[in-house]
């Protein structure tokens, strides 16, 4: 469903976002975000795929056109962070909205990821207070 | 015990193109349209109840956020009202509507807040007292009751015991379940099978009296001659993809529209009903919401617990309602700061946290619902005025105070340029900031206005029963209807609105 240069900004982003280490050990592509994008873009009413395809392509452009920078995925690991840095901080406000809509399509695909929703404490429990007095 | 779809007819029983007449179609399952329907149907009347979506059992909901979004709502859960701002709005789309996903809170507008509508909206009919009867019918159908102690959880009660050091006044939220076992996952779809949403309370009974129940097939148009209605015209939808199948054609003299108040105007319009007032789809009304995450030292779990098992409303008559919050982990991390290392911090502190969120009744705020350019799905504008971002600024210090009384060691207010986390002694940058809709993600569920009632037929849709004025046998009983905003949330307004409309249809009040 997307296309390679697509994959390469989602796993540039996911990696970017949720790098390997820290209080989670699994980075966006070992908890397979990927592969998760992949599979919710292909569940979205075409007008929606649209909007994150631009989505996508506005992040690989903005270093470019707003920070006079290489396009996203041209850039190494550190100036990735700081360009998601200077999204996430701008003072336009739709630079800000283009980091948290990202954000937050990579935060669904992670917290997808067993694993990562365990160490989240996110672990289905029908009947939490059966047995407690 | 039968399973509570017994009798509804999804997308494989729509083997060729569907004709049926009724006495009534009530189009749209979720709280207006379910509680209508099983009102008429109690009352005799032959019912054909069609929803877009499909039926969703205990077993087809999923724990994971995602899958949920998209199987469950409009636009893979995507959806906005711009303006000066982006305000998310979710629309569920499935038998049950909004209360398959919603926290169950059902609470009456308050009797100021009915004269409120009378006297300022035009609505003489519908002051204090006037729907007492509807909502306790309501309650009583769908087992409305405080939440119970036992499944309050530490979420909860640490908002509670914030409330009581400050002496603000909270309550246990009533709430239409029976048997909930506070696994808090409203939001996702209760597999406990303890909520009591539309499809599980109010539909076995339209089947019970005879009533049919068509899923996957949605309405696009209401046919009508001479202004009289004589029934609906759609087609079969294919669950997720919304692919059109067979032709559907449902004769009857009267139609309720109830496909909730982002759809019904777009109804009204493509069928050149309702709209001789100029103002279908117009005055659309929100309670934008906004959510701080307070800190703890110690273990709160808030995985556990009714989802919204205690609110406040001190502060209604001031625009305010504050309530305990909860949604899956990768919904509420997008108020979160930043990313990274420290987002990831943040993802693994979940288990000491307890989210709380303060709604505006936003009377300075507007939006309207409109045709799209291309495709099914509606433009929608809003507006949120800086007076109720102002109220909803100081919702969320006093958010702050509760969480600090209660013993919180940081939280993270989610507001731009604000530090994120802050601590008690730094609350006065949150009060003193100057924040605007900009600066802040708020997000609206709870969405009215669109088709208002009045009694003037040049500035309302239809009238205090839910009847269009400008064509004969067209009703409306969902949320689109409210002249106001009835202050909290909206479910059992909407129902006590609903069952008031089928009373008159069947020519009783
Ligand atoms: C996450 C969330 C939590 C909430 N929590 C609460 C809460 O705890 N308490 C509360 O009071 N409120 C809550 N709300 C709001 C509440 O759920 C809504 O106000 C309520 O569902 C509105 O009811 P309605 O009947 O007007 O419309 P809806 O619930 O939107 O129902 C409309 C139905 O019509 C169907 N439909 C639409 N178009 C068509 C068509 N053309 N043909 C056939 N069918 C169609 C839709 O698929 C849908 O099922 C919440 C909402 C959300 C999203
Ligand atoms: S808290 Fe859990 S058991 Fe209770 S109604 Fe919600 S989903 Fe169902």
């Amino acid at each position: 469903m997307l296309t390679s240069i697509e994959q390469r900004i989602v796993a540039a982003a996911s990696d970017a976002m949720f790098p390997r280490g820290g209080a989670i050990e699994q980075s966006g592509s070992d908890a397979g975000v990927l592969d998760y994008f992949e599979k919710m873009l292909a569940e979205m009413p075409p007008k929606n795929r649209a909007l994150v395809r631009l989505l996508l392509a506005f992040i690989q452009l903005s270093p470019l056109v707003f920070f006079f920078k290489a396009p996203f995925t041209w850039q190494r690991d550190d100036d990735r962070v700081a360009t998601l840095e200077a999204l996430s901080v701008s003072s336009i406000y739709f630079l800000r909205v283009t980091f948290q809509s990202l954000r937050a399509l990579l935060s669904i695909a992670y917290l997808a990821n067993d694993d990562v929703a365990r160490q989240v404490g996110a672990v289905p429990n029908l009947s939490p207070f059966e047995g407690r007095a | 015990m039968s399973h509570p779809h017994e009798g509804v007819l999804g997308f494989a029983d729509h083997k060729g193109p569907i004709r049926l007449s009724a006495d009534v179609i009530v189009v749209g399952s979720g709280p207006g349209g379910g509680v209508a329907a099983m009102e008429l149907a109690a009352r005799g009347h032959d019912v054909i109840l069609v929803e877009e979506g499909p039926a969703f059992s205990s077993s087809d909901f999923d724990f994971e956020a995602g899958a949920t979004m998209r199987k469950l709502f409009r636009e893979s859960c995507t959806r906005v009202m711009q303006g000066n701002g982006f305000f998310p709005t979710m629309q569920a789309i499935g038998l049950g509507g909004g209360s398959l996903v919603n926290s169950a809170i059902s609470i009456r507008a308050p009797g100021w807040v009915l004269d409120k509508w009378a006297n300022e909206h035009d609505t003489p009919r519908l002051g204090a007292g006037a729907l007492d009867e509807d909502y306790a019918a309501v309650e009583r159908a769908l087992g409305v009751a405080p939440t119970p102690e036992a499944v309050m959880g530490e979420r909860n009660l640490v908002f509670k015991r914030g409330c009581d050091a400050l002496g603000i006044s909270c309550e246990p939220t009533p709430r239409n379940v029976r048997g909930c076992k506070g696994s808090a996952e409203c939001f996702t779809g209760c597999r406990n099978g303890a909520k009591q949403s539309t499809d599980v309370a109010c539909v076995p009974a339209v089947i019970s009296r005879g009533g049919r129940v068509l899923t996957s097939v949605r309405v696009e148009g209401v046919k009508s001659e001479r202004g009289r209605v004589t029934g609906v015209v759609g087609h079969v939808v294919e669950p997720f993809t919304g692919k059109r199948g067979y032709s559907v054609e449902l004769d009857a003299p009267i139609v309720v529209l109830a496909a909730g108040c982002m759809a019904t105007p777009r109804l009204l319009e493509k069928s050149r009903l309702g709209v001789s007032s100029g103002h279908a789809g117009r005055h659309l009304l929100a309670h934008p919401g906004l959510a701080v995450c307070a800190l703890f030292d110690h273990v709160i779990n808030p995985f556990e617990g009714a989802t919204q098992g205690y609110h406040s409303l001190h502060f209604l008559e001031q625009g305010m309602k504050l309530e305990v919050l909860w949604g899956p982990p990768a919904v509420l991390s997008v108020r979160f700061p930043g990313f990274g290392n420290q987002l990831k911090s943040h993802l693994v502190a979940f288990d000491r946290m307890a989210p709380f969120d303060v709604i505006t009744n936003a009377p300075h705020s507007e939006g309207e619902v409109r045709g799209a350019p291309f495709g099914d799905e509606p433009m929608i504008t809003y507006h949120l005025d800086d007076r109720d971002m102002a109220t909803l600024q100081r919702g969320l210090v006093i958010l702050c105070e509760i969480a600090f009384a209660a013993g919180a060691r940081a939280v993270l207010p989610g507001v731009h340029g604000v530090p994120d986390p802050i601590g008690r002694d730094q609350l006065h940058l949150l009060r003193d900031a100057r924040v605007t809709a900009k600066d802040v993600i708020a997000g609206a569920n709870h969405v009215f206005g669109t088709t208002r009632m009045g009694q003037n037929p040049r500035t309302s849709v239809c009238d205090e029963w839910g009847r269009v004025h400008d064509s004969r046998g067209l009703y409306i009983a969902d949320t689109g209807t409210f002249p106001g905003s009835p202050s909290v949330n909206p479910m059992l307004t909407c129902m006590a609105l609903a069952r008031r409309t089928a009373r008159r249809i069947s020519g009783e009040g």
